[in-house]
């Protein structure tokens, strides 16, 4: 009977404690903060993990209550990355949150940018969003720079389809073993790219300078969202040719190959 | 073998004279460790038809004309012993006989006191020119050539992991991967006072092995010398050799000290019929200081051998030395009898670095076929520490010989890839991962005279390795290798050996030995990663999950030693399971792996002649066959059958040599593991002289390979030749 008061004052304590720390949280010293934008009274700040470029970028959104700066954390985001060139648009890969609920206070998304921006042509992402507080919907959008990188490869497949392959991860290869993750998307319209599941991978790492290739890699499979993961195995520093062969159904639909150096 | 071999005390007393000429000489003869008298012992005069045997007590007369003399006293268990005295009076001496007892290892004096055994001393004193020189004559031992520089010895056949060489019982451990420091290259000939070679596994005193133990002892201060200094130099026409080396010891009472310094410079050598083979020179300067300081019953001993060489070429290899620095220390505790039960304690410390630099910046890389259009820089680096103690007990006819052994190695290597095309990024391969080795040993080698014609000996060694790699880049290449991490691995390994020796005659030994030996993979085996070896073209890794080596071993040495002539002989068998070698992979990769058993059947023999006091004959031949089984050829770089005889005549103030070495083809061949060819058989003959102008001045002159023949061993690395027609000279002085 007398331990309540103890219980009751440790439970407090925990939820000020969240609480607390819901209203002075930061994602700015994991994160690169985008931007932040208002609308039908929700602020919307926009995070990713570096500097955009081409390829797969992690994106994060965070909503709150203009008012207050209350935390909100179940809704839904649907991000769509528009380029804009010489007046055509296009669209990208793109990656939205499977879940109402907010991961640790943000809602995951990510882009797959086919090209890099410039001064003629921009990516534009177009944030919409719908809280699950009060019910407050609306979209906001912002112009992103995106640099240039060698980890996307645009292509046709042997079904004339357009394809896009991206080398998700390690953005940093090193010596020795690597998870290795690529993403596969078909283009299906200008403004819709549809991951692709049912593909195999054939990867061949080799050193073009020393002809010899490396043991135990692991050829990617298919985990989720057209995301493959397999293992590279790189046995010095240098530069390496990943020479990948995409299959469906056993019969080669592109090839393509990712240079890096370590 | 030196500490039992024979003491001689000659104690001598003035006596009255005897009749003309003639002298009496009363003797007794003692047991070294009883101190009591043996009777019949055998007592020649040699080079007369004179003689006597000993009493009950061991007394002895013998009646000696005017003029020197040396008597052999030989006795069933004892070593035979030989005294020389100079008969101007009459005289009384005793002669202390040691007990014969089993050695493993044959001892070879280079230099100092030579050994009672006349055929022992037979490659004694400054005669050759360098320690390669030395080892290369030696039978059962072969030298693996890979330039005109530091030649790697392999014992029966049987090299790098599977032997071990110390310097001065001295773990040292190389720093190129491409096995261009072998550790003999450390010791000049000139601080080389003798070679213990231990043939096959029965010796594991300073380590477990299955091929066998060279120990390279160095010369010591001498305590009465108080100074005594000497300089040579000399030149080789085959490399355009120059070289200077001298030595001086300093002794002041309880101090002594002893210095030497060695400059070599050669240019290219020459083969065999003028074949000239550019890139082939050195530079090498060695230097070594000894100090000593002794009490009563103990010495210490401070030791340190620098050597440093640069720009030795390396015709048979992908690459040159471009430096080569090796400082080795040591300090050295050493009690005689502290009790009456322990003749001796020996506790020593040691610590050395090596680093060696290679690369292939004189090269044209790209007219290579294996990794062309780049340089590969190379470096490598080894520090070894270790603790090494040894007690021993005596007792009545036993003596007992417990070894602690420590000692921790880190060995680094690494390669550079440098393209020619400038668009390419500079590649970078850890080949050695900061490996660590720590060792932890005892030994135990008990001797007993069983009866006084039966000897028994017997060894038991155990040891403990771990070994971790500690460098991040080479640990993850290798983990990417083997697909798994925790490579870091611990071995527990114990030997033993026994080992009996009958004596059926004062003149004839038979010895029966007997060996379960163990060796460990060595660090490259566990962890190399990406060697290249040039013997097969293959790029080998090693293989964290080896099986140590084991081998059963039994030998048969039979001696006999007559007035004139000592001949030995031996049959020797070594079965080794789990022998290590690479197994390809998808070329060019080999993996290390435990492929089979192989083993080695042989025999050596060695004949001594000494027809007159200056006139000697040395024959010897060895014969090893090899096989390993998984692969059904024979384990590589085996020699063929060969002979070697030489024949000197040693006069007061002169010597002449005359040396052949005869060698039969090796059609055997190791085309997997080594990518052999059939070698052909030579004949090498080299003639050599020495003259005392001065007593402070001596002039040796000689011409190696007089007929200039195009040859190469079969243990050349890619065939690459041996020395052509070399004129040398020396010139010594001494004070
Ligand atoms: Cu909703
Ligand atoms: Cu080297």
């Amino acid at each position: 009977m007398n331990r309540f008061p103890i219980m009751a004052f440790i439970v407090g304590l925990m939820l000020t404690g969240c609480e607390s720390n819901d209203s002075d949280r930061s994602f700015s010293d994991d994160y690169l903060l985008l931007g932040t934008y208002y609308n039908q009274g929700v602020k919307v700040e926009v995070y990713a993990e570096d500097s955009l470029a081409v390829g797969y970028n992690p994106i994060y959104v965070a909503l709150y209550d203009s008012t207050d700066n209350r935390p909100i954390e179940e809704g839904h985001v649907l991000l769509t990355p528009v380029m804009h060139m010489m007046g055509l648009t296009h669209s990208a890969p793109v990656e939205n949150p499977d879940d109402v609920n907010a991961v640790d206070g943000l809602f995951p998304c990510a882009a797959v940018f086919q090209m890099p921006g410039n001064a003629m042509e921009y990516w534009e992402l177009v944030v919409d969003f719908h809280e699950h507080h009060e019910g407050r919907s609306g979209e906001i959008s912002l112009q992103v720079p995106v640099k240039n990188s060698e980890r996307c490869r645009v292509l046709t497949g042997a079904d004339t389809a357009k394809y896009i392959v991206t080398w998700m991860a390690p953005l940093q290869t090193e010596v020795g073993m690597n998870d290795i993750t690529f993403t596969v998307h078909k283009m299906e319209s200008m403004m819709s790219f549809v991951p692709v599941t049912d593909v195999t991978f054939e990867m061949t790492p080799s050193m073009p300078s020393m002809g010899h290739g490396s043991p135990n890699n692991m050829n990617p499979s298919h985990t989720q969202k057209g995301h493959y993961s397999g293992q590279l195995n790189c046995t010095m520093s240098g530069d390496w040719r990943i020479d990948l062969v995409i299959k469906r159904n056993d019969v080669s639909l592109l090839t393509t190959y990712f240079d890096i150096v370590i | 073998m030196k500490l039992l071999q024979p003491i001689i005390l000659i104690i001598m007393l003035n006596a009255a004279l005897q009749a003309q000429q003639r002298f009496t000489l009363s003797g007794k003869i003692i047991d070294a460790d009883t101190r009591e008298g043996i009777p019949y012992v055998n007592i020649l005069v040699e080079d007369t038809y004179e003689g006597t045997a000993s009493d009950s007590a061991g007394g002895f007369i013998l009646n000696l004309l005017q003029g020197r003399h040396t008597l052999k006293c030989m006795s069933m268990g004892y070593e035979m012993a030989r005294l020389t005295l100079d008969m101007r009076e009459s005289k009384t001496a005793v002669v202390m006989l040691k007990p014969h007892a089993i050695e493993f290892s044959e001892e070879i004096i280079i230099y100092g006191q030579p050994l009672q055994r006349a055929e022992e001393t037979y490659y004694l004193e400054n005669k050759l020119n360098t320690t390669d020189d030395v080892l290369e004559k030696i039978n059962g031992l072969s030298m693996i050539r890979r330039a005109n520089f530091a030649l790697e010895p392999s014992i029966r056949g049987l090299s790098a992991g599977q032997i071990n060489v110390l310097v001065d019982d001295m773990k040292i451990f190389g720093a190129c991967i491409d096995k261009m420091d072998p550790v003999t290259s450390y010791v000049e000939i000139d601080n080389l006072q003798k070679l213990d070679l231990a043939k096959g596994g029965f010796d594991m005193t300073y380590g477990q092995t299955i091929g066998g133990t060279l120990n390279l002892k160095t010369g010591r201060p001498e305590f009465n010398k108080p100074f005594s200094a000497g300089i040579e130099s000399g030149y080789e026409s085959v490399s355009d050799l120059r070289f200077l080396r001298g030595h001086s010891n300093w002794s002041k009472g309880q101090w002594a000290a002893r210095g030497s310094f060695s400059v070599k410079s050669a240019g290219d050598y020459y083969a065999g019929h003028r074949q000239r083979w550019s890139n082939s020179g050195f530079d090498k300067t060695n230097y070594k200081i000894d100090v000593s300081k002794k009490w009563a019953t103990q010495t210490l001993t401070m030791s340190y051998i620098g050597d440093v060489a640069e720009d030795i070429g390396y015709p048979a290899l992908l690459m040159d030395t471009r430096r080569a620095e090796a400082n080795i220390a040591g300090i050295e505790h050493a009690w005689n009898n502290p009790r009456a039960n322990i003749r001796s304690v020996k506790t020593k410390i040691y610590y050395n670095t090596i680093d060696h630099r290679m690369d292939d910046y004189d090269r044209d890389v790209t007219a290579r076929t294996f990794m062309p259009n780049m340089y590969m820089p190379m470096t490598g680096t080894t520090r070894t520490m270790g603790v090494l103690s040894e007690i021993n007990f005596t007792g009545e006819s036993q003596t007992l010989k417990i070894i602690g052994d420590v000692y921790a190695m880190k060995a680094f290597a690494d390669m550079t890839m440098e393209s020619l095309d400038p668009a390419a990024s500079p590649m970078y391969v850890v080949n050695l991962a900061d490996v660590r080795v720590q060792n932890y040993a005892i030994a135990l080698d008990y001797h007993r005279r069983l009866k006084t014609d039966l000897f028994w000996r017997s060894s038991v060694r155990a040891d403990f390795s771990r070994r971790t790699l500690h460098d991040r880049f080479g640990r993850r290449e290798l983990e990417g290798y083997w697909n798994r991490s925790g490579l870091n691995r611990s071995y527990f390994i114990a030997s033993a050996s026994t080992a009996f020796d009958y004596q059926f005659s004062v003149q004839h030994r038979l010895r029966w030995s007997l060996a379960r030996s163990i060796r460990l993979p060595s660090h490259q085996e566990n962890y190399g990663f990406y060697f290249y070896n040039v013997s097969d073209g293959f790029v080998y890794t090693g293989n964290p999950e080896l099986k140590p080596e084991i081998s059963y071993q039994t030998e048969v040495t039979f001696e006999s030693t007559n007035d004139r002539y000592a001949l030995k002989a031996n049959v020797f068998y070594n079965r080794i399971h789990n022998y290590i070698g690479g197994r390809i992979e998808e070329a060019p990769f080999k993996t290390y792996y435990n492929l089979s058993s192989a083993y080695i059947v042989g025999s050596e023999a060695s004949v001594y002649w000494g027809f007159t006091p200056s006139f000697g004959l040395m024959t010897s031949a060895n014969y090893k066959y090899s096989q390993i089984d998984a692969l059904d050829e024979p384990i590589p770089y085996m020699p063929p059958l060969e002979v070697i005889a030489s024949a000197r005549w040693t006069k007061k103030n002169y010597w002449l040599e005359l040396y052949g070495k005869i060698a039969a083809p090796q059609k055997r061949l190791a085309k997997i593991s080594a990518a052999e060819t059939v070698t052909d058989g030579f004949t090498i003959v080299n003639f050599r002289s020495g003259v005392k102008v001065r007593s402070f001045m001596e002039l040796q002159c000689g011409v190696e390979n007089i007929f200039d023949t195009l040859y190469h061993e079969h243990s050349s690395i890619n065939r690459l030749p041996g020395r052509g027609r070399n004129i040398y000279v020396t010139l010594a002085l001494k004070y």
